[in-house]
């Protein structure tokens, strides 16, 4: 445990020796990885307990009364102002209508029997969905760091994958602050913190495995954006040209 | 039982890209035995894991045709139903066809125990197919780009290069998506090929990536070949009509 926190203070502070001593050591992908899974797990916990407690106290039908008078009281005054017949106060009436059967639907569907208890029903995807999250953060890890990889070696880097991908899983560190991420008002700037400081140690962890100068470092960690950013372009423009082509010749036809 | 702890520790290290993994393997008396005995077992423990999550996600979820009747009668009462029904009289059997055939889809797509017992067999079958034709191909194009390993090491090595597999037990548990296991796969193909013949990295990137190359194009094809005799068979039918 004593190992791990000490990892995770070096990484934090981007401690060159930290970074070395994990590239040498036979285990660097595992301990890297499984350092990294952890940290995703708990960094997604807080909006696990948030979507668990959502999930267990569904919409009952009172609570949809209540949330339909509140939003009538909202739009009484609005509705006050509009002119009967007018197309805006249709909409609205519209609108409030859509929102009635959207509430009364929702209550509906949560009073649907499945054969498991409620209670255990209503767990079982959220807590699906808690372990799902750092998988996903993980195969976008794996599918970028290949990208990183190929661009590093091109720049002349020259460091074992598995030991790479060890390295480089620090980045997760400073994105345990994504555990605050639920948190209103501040939890996005903290996670944002966090996303760029994990930027940092990836660079870093970039430099240290594959023994290449910073400024090819930094290359080789963001050239993957901007190439796939590049292509984006590239294929907005061409359907852009398409579009302005397909009108163009439509209108001569016409 | 000491080949299987051997062997599940070997895969477990093969996972983490460790080269001395893939080394041990190549050396081994017969790779493509061993790694065909990996592969069962481990097709046997996903569809073993599959069964018990497809079990419990079904358990978990309210039958199909109640949700659908509750959708359905729900949609039925807004004002863009009202006005659909009211303007286009052919509206409502065009929509209820649609309808029929888009949950008749989502039945069968639904997990089942009956499934996943199906697939008890097709994983294992499926994993051992996927190895025999990438393995192939992959040994061809390494042999190709100066590779100097056997096939019974190719194969032996990317049989270890399924690890990532691994990840997908995790289906025992409903609701999971294991994602990163295509990636991953990559990465250990690369790893097995590499060691198996003793390739630099970009010829071995090379044998890696041209087999799913080919296979895409060949996909393509019989895509394309699927679609030209569905074409042909329907304008045969209109012109019968």
């Amino acid at each position: 445990m004593r190992e791990i926190l000490s990892l995770m203070r070096g990484a934090l502070t981007l401690d060159q020796a930290t970074f070395e001593r994990l590239r040498d050591s036979r285990d660097a992908m595992r301990t890297g990885v499984l350092l990294a899974l952890a940290i995703f797990l708990i960094a997604g916990s807080l909006q696990a307990a948030v979507n668990l407690v959502g999930a267990l106290r569904p919409l009952a039908a009172p609570e949809a009364a209540d949330m339909r008078r509140e939003l009538m009281d909202a739009l009484e005054p609005l509705l006050g102002t509009l002119p009967e017949g007018s197309p805006a106060r249709d909409t609205l009436a519209t609108f409030t209508r859509n929102l009635e059967i959207g509430l009364k639907l929702a209550a509906e569907v949560n009073a649907l029997e499945t054969p498991l208890p409620r209670g255990v029903s209503r767990t079982l995807p959220v807590l699906g969905g808690w372990l799902s999250q750092p998988l996903a953060r993980l195969a976008a890890f794996l599918a970028y760091g290949a990208w990183v990889l190929l661009f590093a070696k091109l720049m002349g880097g020259n460091g074992g994958v598995d030991r790479f991908y060890g390295v480089a899983a620090l980045y997760s560190v400073p994105n345990l602050l994504d555990f605050f991420a639920p948190i209103p008002a501040v939890g996005w700037l903290l996670a944002l913190v966090g996303t760029v400081w994990g930027w940092a140690v990836y660079v870093r962890a970039v430099q240290v495995t594959q023994r290449l100068d910073l400024g090819r470092a930094v290359a080789a960690s963001v050239l993957p954006i901007v190439a796939l950013a590049a292509l984006v372009a590239l294929a907005m423009a061409l359907l852009a040209l398409v579009i302005f082509l397909v009108v163009l010749f439509s209108g001569v036809g016409a | 039982m000491q080949a299987i702890v051997r062997d599940a520790r070997m895969l477990w290290n093969a996972l983490f890209l460790r080269t001395d993994a893939y080394e041990e393997m190549r050396r081994d008396n017969n790779p493509f035995v061993e790694g065909l005995f990996i592969l069962a077992i481990l097709g046997l423990l996903l569809g073993l894991a599959g069964t018990a999550g497809a079990a419990l996600e079904w358990a978990a979820t309210p039958n199909l045709d109640e949700l659908q009747a509750v959708l359905l009668r729900n949609l039925q009462l807004t004002p863009a139903w009202e006005q659909a029904t009211q303007r286009y009289p052919a509206f409502e059997p065009l929509f209820r066809q649609i309808w029929n055939t888009a949950w008749e889809a989502a039945a069968n797509a639904r997990p089942s125990p009956a499934g996943a017992l199906t697939a008890m067999v097709v994983q294992p079958v499926s994993l051992v197919l996927g190895w025999l034709v990438y393995g192939l191909l992959a040994h061809l194009f390494a042999r190709l780009l100066g590779g100097v390993g056997t096939l019974n090491q190719t194969l032996g090595t990317t049989a270890l290069a399924a690890a990532p597999q691994l990840i997908n037990l995790v289906a025992a548990l409903p609701f999971v998506v294991a994602a990163g296991v295509g990636v991953w796969t990559l990465l250990c193909r690369y790893m097995a090929i590499r060691t198996a013949h003793e390739l630099s990295w970009s010829r071995a990137v090379w044998a890696t990536v041209l087999p799913y190359l080919v296979l895409a194009v060949i996909a393509l094809l019989l895509g394309g070949a699927v679609a030209a005799l569905a074409a042909m068979g329907l304008a045969a039918f209109a012109g019968g009509m």
